[in-house]
């Protein structure tokens, strides 16, 4: 096992290089002074100028150049922003939650759908329930959510005003973004009319969330009723129906727990897809995460905070998926003993 | 299987009543009667502010989010009426000599109370002598703060009009003028002629932090600012202690959101209540809303497409007059302004009183242009550069498609054009650089006074400040201005102006193109809320007019 979580902090750390490198390549790459679009400071004075060359070894080889980068980035300078001059590390503080969040709520939503209606399905295997659902669950896989979230907008938004399409919270809640998780704000300030403002963060969730779940709902479902058809064929659970036990448990206690294995497994491989599409969700919705920030970054070219937002994304997904891995192989007997992650 | 089947039916049961449950809440608007909506205002606005001090900035966006909300200017003018009325100026006496203007102050006037600044006495002159010599005294403590530039002050070159500032007294204070100028009043009356604390300036400077008088601001406003989280909103509360009487409107919240699609949704959805510049391809769902009102404004502005004057090929007349005959302007107000629009014959709108109407408009002859370019040496065209900002503006209300229909008339006269685009505040800055062949911008007029369509935008002193993007400079044609704002009558003065605007026809620096209207959509529980054809937009007496009475 320890021997297993070194192999992965070895992957872990030389991606990250890896990572590191081609941003560092961008940046040499990229037209314009390439001391700009590393510090993100336009004209800097004489004494910046020093500082700067010293940060970033600029008169040093290349290599010192991409050390002196790497020192930068993981000390937690990302430069400022060209367009806000902001350090870029505040932006991404103050932003990050916002997409995290949204992320959060879309999993659970996926899992507490996706998981009940795969189980269903597969109970209803090869029946009409069954061909409901999976049927549906391709349609829904093959919507893109740029074309869902705009239909949302027009249609629940716009035609019959029941839902907001744009923001958070309105914005006459006066609510102090402390965590930036919006209904841990709420709950932490002092607002008198707490419930209304929690209803009116609900309100403007339902729609992002939806459009961000659907795609995970529908892979959830899939891999669920796979793995549950094969778990209910397995002998233990045919043993444990010809002793009369009942489906409720047979299913919560036996066959479940065995399916959830690869569904969780499946799943953390699925986090990188729903933070891109959680960029795109962002958009629409002008949910005020970093995808919204990396887009406006694009459009006015401002080049740190975009290289910054390639660190902090691949990044993110780099860890979550090193870190899923491990809990994996904690979780699974059978492969603690395994040197090299395969089965 | 019997017993799966019917768990499978419990649970179908349950996922169908979780989602009817999910339906049900869906069904009920967000928007609901609560104290906290009704006290409050939402403004859908169309960017973040630069700085708030509308001293330091030309720009609209800046200047709605602060001029009228957080401070007050001496003398204010009356759109409907067509005259000045007292603000923070009672009243005010002119002496013969044109040249020593008197201003008695109110002395019921109070700052702003924050976080940061408790002020211990009433407004007085010296809060006026100290807002107006931070622009024209260079040794100024506060003049070379947050950059030392006062563009519409530099462009009407307050500094070498005026002689010196003199306080009477707490309650009187008199300007001595260098020369006479009829359009003096009317610049204090712009949105950028606003009063700061002195003893504000005072504490802060104490403090050793004097930036903070233009990002935590100070004024006499009916609004305070509260917080400002960049690019997504800006906070308000009322002003209690407002001279005019405390807003009706508790909170008061700019939601900034740049894209006009945006701002239409957030206003059908209830998010906002009011906001800025919808584009004109969207009016008709506007219309169709029940509970929205458009409103329309002909507009003081003028979209334009400049020339940079000095670097060649465009330093020839000829070759300027050839690109002029080349623009179809009937096309460019149909396609980018959906007709809500009027073509321009030169910078000052048919509005104004200074309107030169016999000026012909300049004819759409390509075939014209064409030869034009061929005699002076270009058969087969050149290339140039086009710049245009993908921001929304209240004379332009997409700049770069109005870029790339140019960029396909010019193509029929052989000039290629290259359209060059960056986000509004690189934009600026980059302008500033000069190194464009041609860029489209625009102007709104800050006060009626036709001065303010020459001066700030196209005089010598403009060019210094940075606002003369034509990079032009004709010292007949500033004589002409200058010989227009020394005389009293308005018909003396309209001769000087048909002069400069037949000096603009001939000299081509620029090409106006539109005159826009100006649109502004609110909900209809919101009132007082007037449509200004001059600066910025103001919410000290908007209010809500309760469910029952709508």
């Amino acid at each position: 096992m320890w021997f297993y979580v070194a192999r992965r902090f070895n992957l872990f750390v030389l991606t990250l290089g890896i990572l590191f490198l081609l941003v560092f390549l961008m940046h040499k790459a990229l037209p314009g002074d390439p001391l700009t679009n590393l510090s993100g400071i336009t004209s800097p004075t004489f004494n910046q100028l020093e500082l700067l060359d010293e940060q970033y070894q600029l008169s040093g080889s290349v290599f010192n150049q991409y050390l002196g980068f790497v020192t930068e980035r993981l000390s937690g300078n990302f430069g400022l922003s060209l367009t806000s001059a902001q350090p870029i590390l505040d932006e991404i503080i103050q932003r990050l939650p916002a997409t995290i969040e949204l992320c959060i709520y879309a999993m659970i939503i996926a899992l507490s759908v996706g998981i009940p209606l795969g189980v269903l399905a597969s109970f209803r295997y090869k029946k009409v329930t069954d061909w409901l659902i999976v049927s549906m669950s391709l349609i829904c896989y093959s919507i893109p959510i740029f074309w869902l979230g705009v239909i949302g907008i027009m249609f629940l938004g716009l035609e019959f005003q029941l839902l907001p399409v744009a923001g958070r919270l309105n914005l006459l809640f006066q609510v102090e973004p402390v965590t930036g998780f919006t209904l841990i704000d709420i709950m932490l300030s002092d607002l008198t009319s707490k419930s209304q403002a929690f209803k009116d963060a609900f309100f403007h969730l339902i729609m992002p969330t939806i459009t961000l779940a659907l795609f995970p709902v529908t892979v959830v479902i899939r891999i669920t009723r796979t793995a549950m058809l094969e778990e209910l064929n397995t002998n233990h659970i045919k043993a444990a129906e010809a002793r009369g036990i009942s489906p409720l448990i047979i299913v919560l206690h036996h066959a479940l727990p065995n399916a959830m294995k690869p569904v969780l497994a499946q799943v953390s491989l699925q986090l990188s897809t729903l933070l891109t599409s959680a960029m795109v969700t962002e958009v629409i919705f002008s949910w005020p995460g970093i995808g919204t920030w990396l887009m406006s970054a694009i459009y006015q070219r401002d080049f740190p905070v975009i290289s910054a937002g390639i660190l902090i994304c691949a990044g993110l997904i780099i860890i979550i998926s090193i870190v899923s891995d491990l809990i994996a192989i904690a979780a699974t007997t059978k492969r603690r003993g395994m040197h090299h992650g395969k089965n | 299987m019997k017993k799966l089947s019917k768990l499978s039916a419990k649970l179908v049961l349950k996922t169908a009543l979780f989602s009817a449950v999910l339906f049900q809440l869906g069904c009920s608007p967000s928007t609901n009667d609560n104290t906290q909506r009704e006290e409050g205002l939402v403004y859908c606005s169309e960017g973040d502010p630069s700085v708030f001090n509308p001293q330091l900035t030309t720009i609209g966006t800046t200047i709605d989010a602060t001029s009228n909300q957080l401070y007050n200017r001496l003398v204010e003018y009356n759109p409907r009426l067509g005259k000045l009325e007292p603000a923070l100026a009672k009243s005010w006496t002119i002496a013969n000599d044109g040249r020593t203007y008197t201003f008695s102050l109110r002395d019921d006037v109070v700052f702003h109370q924050t976080k940061f600044f408790k002020p211990s006495r009433k407004f007085n002159a010296n809060d006026v002598a100290f807002s107006f010599n931070r622009i024209i005294n260079p040794t100024h403590p506060f003049h070379d703060v947050s950059g030392g530039n006062y563009p519409f002050f530099n462009s009407i070159d307050l500094a070498n009009l005026i002689d010196k500032i003199e306080v009477v007294n707490p309650q009187t204070i008199t300007f001595h003028l260098n020369t006479r100028d009829s359009s003096f009043l009317a610049n204090l009356a712009t949105d950028f002629a606003v009063i700061l604390s002195q003893e504000y300036g005072d504490y802060l400077l104490s403090v050793n932090q004097p930036q903070l008088i233009d990002i935590k601001p100070v004024g006499t406003g009916p609004f305070i600012l509260e917080s400002h989280y960049k690019d997504n909103y800006i906070r308000y509360k009322s002003n209690v202690h407002y001279w005019g009487g405390a807003p009706q409107i508790k909170h008061l919240v700019y939601d900034i959101t740049p894209k006009s699609t945006n701002r239409i949704a957030k206003i059908m959805t209830g998010d906002c209540d009011v906001s800025a510049l919808p584009q004109s391809s969207e009016l008709d769902v506007i219309r169709r809303n029940i509970d929205l009102e458009l409103q329309i404004q002909t507009g003081l502005n003028v979209a334009y497409w400049a020339f940079n004057n000095e670097s060649p090929p465009f330093d020839r007349l000829v070759i300027r007059q050839a690109l002029a005959h080349a623009i179809n302007k009937r096309a460019i107000v149909k396609a980018v302004y959906y007709g809500s629009a009027t073509m321009a014959k030169t910078v000052l709108p048919p509005l104004s009183w200074a309107y030169h109407r016999q000026l012909p408009l300049y004819e759409y002859n390509p075939r014209k242009a064409r030869k034009m370019l061929a005699d002076a040496g270009f058969p087969n065209g050149f290339e140039m550069t086009l710049w245009a900002a993908p921001a929304q503006r209240i004379y332009n209300p997409n700049a770069v498609k109005m870029a790339e229909l140019i960029q396909g008339q010019l193509a029929e006269i052989g000039v290629k054009v290259k359209v060059i685009s960056y986000g509004w505040g690189v934009f600026i800055n980059k302008l500033n650089e000069y190194q464009y062949d041609s860029v489209l911008l625009g102007w709104t007029a800050d006060n009626a006074d036709p001065d303010n369509f020459f001066r700030p935008i196209l005089s010598c002193a403009a060019l210094m400040s940075g606002n003369n993007r034509v990079n032009w400079c004709k010292p007949q044609f500033d004589q002409l201005l200058n010989a227009a704002s020394g005389q009293t009558k308005q018909s003396q003065r309209m001769e000087f102006y048909r002069k400069a605007q037949q000096m603009l026809y001939d000299e081509v620096p620029l090409v106006p193109i539109a005159h826009a209207l100006r649109f502004q959509v609110r909900d209809r529980s919101v009132g007082g809320m007037s449509l200004n054809p001059y600066g910025g937009i103001s919410f000290a007496k908007s209010y809500r007019i309760s469910k029952g009475n709508k």
